[in-house]
């Protein structure tokens, strides 16, 4: 019996003690991040700091002498917030249409394929999309610029773009959860498709509609690597559509890797005036959607008045055609994404073997991508390996082990829902101040896979959270009634049952470690050596292989093959995941052959 | 949807006004620069004046200001600077002489193109050197010495000119010959940290060095080039005698050991289609990267074409 | 079962002044009911009435109930099931059946399996005897012997909800609990059930509650009637369906509300 004790008592520490360690990894980012720059914060001044519009950083600064350098983040702030306004009215409005179109005209033949349009597009490393700025879209732009075609045009578009999926897909969404009988009751008054779509079903989901622009713009302020490759970065306000500037997360990827003392400082500090934007939209997105729900409940909120009702007779039309033309675009996109990448990527990819199986040679001028494929095997192992049981185990005690309301639990929660905001940048940021002095101060495989397996945490611990939440309780309360412990009924029944959801956390965290590279950049390695040996040594993934050899410009063919494999890739595992994920929900909701033993 | 199709027409108007007004004047000069920390930028900043003003100079608080035009495109690599100019026809860059090739045009600086021969005597006036850096806080160990004694010896040379740089002030006498000794050293990996304006050479050089002993050189050598101040602050932080440090500036500091390695032009680069410039003065070249001069055409070329 | 000593509970059930609140909602009030060694009880009353919270007191499944509160005594044999005795060895005791049929997403064998296994059962043929004897006690062996290593999803409601039963007969209950176990069921499975619980009554006993009049009226020993977390009525299910001695309780079963 005391067996039995054990056991429980084991399986509650084990995964409350995953719970306890998701919160204080959290606390412990904020920690270090405000250990690290309230120095800078202080050294420089707020003030000075964050209004400041000079930044011109000397790495002889510091703590103990007077500043030789200025730090002033102010002409970031303001780009930033350009650059994001940019995205939300490219990617909000076509992102909005899309969600109109798919959920309202889409043809019922054709909705499978869009919803794996929007997939792919949401899958596309950010890197990937960054070097189809500059290869593609800077040379077409700079036909109309006054410059070589960077600046606030071509990091709008291409914010636009990428985040175009996450609108669409949490718009559709808001689309689908307006009752059906709202659109039959308009029918049933004689009004069109169009005018019952356009005058009633998008009114009802206007809530969830402008939360997911919100969401937008979260991923727009976070967003690093693509928009560093298309902005022209240099430290100053954003004076036209194609003038250089440059916007928060560009500023500490690009200087990291020199900064001196204060310098460093002044880098995290600007990591910290970045989370307080990204807190603000998160702390948006919170009342946004409590008011959705309180709209939900109440049924009553006010419509519009009277002058765009008179406007109203217009824009079924107008907002048909262009929802079919969004989606036309989104399609357009994605396909001249791919199309371009893999024209130029191919040829290269199958003339030259040792591209992808040449050995290594030390200084060779024959770049060869195996070193990175295997580290970025060796990232995914390894970042997996800790976040999918730590996520999980945090998951189930989250789920299965308190009570819904409690505070401990709303604490823990809201901790993962923060992690979940912190644009990747900042990891990368806090792996430099907090892993990389582990190991002697450079950068290895080991310290990039844990950076990047905390970024992991909050994705596992929702999409568990979710499939543990779809698992019936007629199970669990079936297994506890014979007399089955709580850790029995998890292990045997419960955990199995939601294995599809923990699958596709996992599929969803490969392609974020493939797909990533601020947080790899400074932690994990960004020169492209030998195959890494061991966890200690250096390594770059597939994504910092491109941003580096597509920033070398020596490679450039090499550049468009190693897009092309990051293609592949994702391709590759959106397929594999539909596939396996369908088979499970097949497998054990009709039940065909279950395992005996 | 209002909103919408209001927003949709002003971006049309914009696209459209921008390319109208954009199509038929005159383009401005794109300044191409490094970013502030890369070794290349902190030497051309400290060298390019209008005998008042540096690009990069102490100002009356003390501290540094750039003055470096608002609007220039920072690019972080040199391949990246060098496919930015090439693939622009106003665009204006700099970089190392060794990674100059035919895509770009370059210029001569005050009459005098980046050679050996107006490097040596000083008339072409962007030069850098290219240092070794070592710890002075504790011995190096027995491998990192040899390496370096290997660094320091004639078979250097032909690493140097395969880079494109050249050896400063001495003959080929001048250097003492390597010779081997009779078994590589034991000890950890030489870590080489620093600028990867010196990757080609370096790199080039570890090999060779490591077809002296006949070991395979990823045993021998632990390479991470990210530029010339992460290579400074492994070389202080070097706690056992490892690291060998690489710069593309002078170094001054207490606790490191600098020796000359070479010498580096910065050359001055345009797209190959613009002819409007051939030379410049150190002024004028202030002047178009601080963003006085914001067209070619302002530039009096021909009296003093070389 | 050799592998674990685990202390067996009896058959009868006593309950004295029993109370439950939900939060701030008193949802039993003073309950006092004795339950007899193998008899069968139906516990009739209106929806929210209290009938399957008092039920799920039996097995302390309303632990897992957020904000839940019971007071008074819970007796089965003499022991006080609210006492310091292990829950787990008490819901082997106490087995339960649920009103929506809850087969594990696992083959039929491993359903029946999963009890025995729980409680240290390990050898293949003690296993197959175990189960082979509690899908016959449910009667279901005979649509069920040739396809064990099935998953039990694909069976039909009525199958899976026998299946359930020979799941929770598996590890030897000396009390069932049924809440509505044919509320989701056809006629003719509702009937099989029916016949089941007849049979099983004789060894076993037996609570169940049931919206079905008729199916308390013939299939239970006694019956009891609650409304709004009372216990309006408790007697011989003859005398209570034919002559009730409460008005509540003759409105009730004569259908004039509820």
């Amino acid at each position: 019996m005391n067996k039995v004790r054990v056991k429980e008592f084991l399986g509650k520490l084990i995964f409350g003690g995953a719970a306890l360690f998701c919160a204080a990894s959290v606390i412990a980012i904020f920690a270090f991040l405000v250990f690290k720059g309230f120095p800078a914060f202080q050294k420089i001044g707020v003030w000075e700091f964050v209004f400041g519009d000079v930044w011109s950083p000397s790495r002889y600064d510091t703590y103990d002498a007077p500043l030789s350098g200025y730090y002033g983040i102010f002409t970031m702030i303001v780009g930033t917030i350009a650059a994001t306004a940019g995205a939300l009215l490219i990617g909000g409005i076509l992102g909005y249409f899309t969600a109109v179109f798919l959920t309202f005209f889409c043809p019922k033949k054709l909705q499978g394929l869009f919803a794996s349009v929007i997939h792919l597009l949401a899958g596309i490393p950010s890197v990937v999309y960054g070097f189809f700025g500059i290869s593609f879209l800077l040379p077409l732009l700079s036909l109309v610029s006054p410059n070589n075609g960077s600046g606030l045009l071509a990091a709008s578009l291409i914010l636009g773009i990428m985040i175009l999926p996450t609108v669409t897909a949490l718009s559709q969404s808001a689309l689908e959860s307006v009752p059906q009988s709202y659109y039959d009751a308009s029918s049933a008054l004689g009004c069109s498709h169009a005018e019952t779509v356009f005058r009633i079903m998008i009114p009802a989901a206007r809530s969830g509609i402008t939360a997911s622009l919100i969401l937008g713009v979260g991923r727009a302020l976070g967003e690093t690597m693509a928009i560093v490759m298309v902005a022209g970065n240099s430290p100053t306000y954003p004076k036209g559509l194609f003038h250089s500037f440059r916007v928060l997360t560009a500023n500490i990827v690009m200087e990291m890797g020199y900064a001196g003392e204060v310098h460093e400082g002044a880098l995290v500090a600007t990591g910290v005036v970045l989370l307080f934007f990204v807190f603000l939209i998160n702390l948006l997105f919170l009342l946004r959607s409590s008011k959705a729900i309180r709209e939900k409940n109440k049924k009553t909120s006010v419509r519009k008045p009277i002058v765009r009702q008179a406007l109203l007779p217009h824009t079924p039309t107008l907002g048909r055609l262009l929802s079919v033309l969004s989606a036309a675009f989104c399609s357009t996109i994605l396909l001249l994404l791919l199309g371009f990448i893999l024209f130029r990527g191919l040829p290269p990819l199958l003339s030259r073997r040792y591209l992808l199986f040449g050995k290594y040679e030390f200084g060779g001028a024959q770049i060869t991508l195996l070193p990175s494929l295997i580290a970025t095997l060796m990232a995914v192992l390894l970042s997996l390996g800790i976040a999918i049981p730590l996520g999980v185990m945090t998951a189930v005690f989250l789920h299965e082990y308190t009570k819904k309301n409690s505070l401990a639990v709303r604490l823990i929660r809201s901790a993962i829902d923060t992690l979940a905001g912190v644009p990747s940048i900042v990891y990368g940021l806090f792996g430099v101040v907090a892993f990389l002095p582990l190991f002697g101060g450079s950068s290895s495989v080991l310290a990039g896979s844990l950076t990047v397996s905390l970024m992991l945490l909050p994705t596992v611990v929702r999409t568990t959270e979710e499939s543990l939440a779809a698992v019936p309780d007629g199970l669990r309360e079936g297994s506890l009634a014979l007399g089955a412990g709580k850790v029995r009924t998890i292990l045997r029944l419960v955990l199995p049952s939601a294995l599809s959801g923990i699958f596709s956390a996992v599929i969803l965290s490969i392609g974020r470690v493939i797909g990533e590279s601020a947080p790899f950049l400074w932690t994990m390695g960004s020169v492209m050596t030998a195959i890494p040996r061991s966890y200690l040594d250096s390594g770059t993934t597939l994504s910092v292989a491109l941003y580096q050899l597509a920033g070398e410009g020596w490679h450039i063919e090499e550049a468009y093959a190693t897009a092309v494999i990051l293609i592949l890739l994702v391709l590759s595992l959106n397929l594999s995941a539909r596939a396996v994920i369908g088979h499970l929900k097949r497998k054990s909701t009709k039940g065909k052959e279950a395992r005996s033993r | 949807m209002k909103f919408g199709k209001s927003i949709l027409l002003l971006l049309c108007v914009c696209l459209l006004v921008s390319f109208v007004a954009c199509s038929h004047v005159e383009k401005k000069i794109t300044v191409v620069v490094r970013e502030v920390g890369s070794g290349t930028r902190e030497a051309f900043d400290g060298m390019v004046t209008d005998g008042v003003h540096f690009l990069a100079e102490t100002d009356e608080n003390g501290r540094i200001r750039h003055n470096t035009t608002a609007s220039a495109v920072v690019q972080t690599k040199n391949g990246a600077l060098l496919t930015s100019v090439a693939s622009d026809r106003n665009a204006i860059g700099y970089l190392s002489l060794s990674s100059v090739n035919e895509s770009v045009r370059m210029l001569s600086i005050n009459g005098a193109f980046p050679n050996e021969a107006a490097l040596l005597d000083g008339s072409y006036p962007l030069q850098r050197p290219y240092v070794i850096m070592t710890t002075k806080k504790l011995p190096l160990s027995a491998r990192a010495a040899d390496f370096l004694r290997y660094l320091q010896s004639d078979s250097v040379k032909s690493h140097v000119e395969a880079a494109g740089c050249f050896l400063p002030g001495r003959g080929e006498s001048a250097l003492p010959a390597f010779s081997p000794l009779s078994a590589l050293p034991s000890g950890e990996k030489i870590l080489l940290r620093g600028s990867t304006s010196l990757e080609k050479l370096i790199l080039s050089a570890a090999r060779d060095y490591a077809k002296c002993y006949g070991v395979n050189p990823d045993d021998l050598f632990d390479v991470q080039l990210e530029g010339s101040s992460v290579g400074r602050k492994a070389v202080e932080n070097d706690t056992s005698g490892n690291v060998i440090g690489l710069s593309s500036v002078a170094v001054e500091a207490d606790g490191i050991n600098a020796h000359l390695l070479c010498l580096d032009a910065i050359a001055v680069v345009v797209h190959p289609s613009n002819f409007a410039v051939s030379d410049l003065s150190l002024a004028e070249l202030y002047d178009i990267f601080c963003g006085k001069t914001q067209y070619f055409s302002a530039i009096e070329q021909g009296t003093k074409e070389s | 079962m050799k592998a674990r000593e685990i202390p067996h509970f009896g058959q009868s059930i006593r309950v004295r002044h029993a109370d439950l609140w939900y939060g701030a909602f008193h949802a039993l009030k003073d309950i006092c009911i004795d339950l007899p060694s193998r008899t069968l009880t139906a516990f009739i009353g209106p929806s929210g009435c209290g009938k399957s919270t008092l039920l799920k007191c039996f097995n302390r499944m309303n632990d897992m109930v957020e904000k839940c509160r019971v007071s008074g005594e819970f007796l089965i044999d003499g022991v006080s099931i609210y006492g310091k005795i292990d829950v787990n060895a008490l819901r082997k005791s106490v087995g339960m059946v649920f009103q929506k049929p809850n087969p594990f997403p696992m083959s039929i064998y491993d359903n029946i399996a999963y009890g025995p296994r729980t409680f240290g059962v390990r050898k293949r043929a003690e296993l197959d005897a175990i189960v082979e004897d509690s899908l016959r006690r449910a009667a279901i062996w005979d649509e069920v012997a040739d396809r064990l290593n099935r998953s039990a999803l694909g069976l039909s409601g009525g199958q899976q909800q026998r299946i359930c039963i020979a799941r929770a007969l598996a590890v030897k209950p000396s009390i069932l609990l049924m809440d509505e176990p044919t509320a989701a069921l056809d006629p003719i499975s509702t009937e099989k059930i029916e016949e089941l619980c007849l049979e099983l009554r004789k060894t076993t006993t037996i609570v169940t509650v049931t919206h079905n009049l008729g199916q308390a009226a013939r299939i239970s020993d006694k019956t009891a009637f609650f409304l709004s977390g009372e216990l309006v009525e408790c007697g011989d299910t003859k005398q209570l369906f034919s002559a009730p001695r409460d008005e509540r309780t003759r409105r009730y079963i004569t259908g004039k509300f509820g």
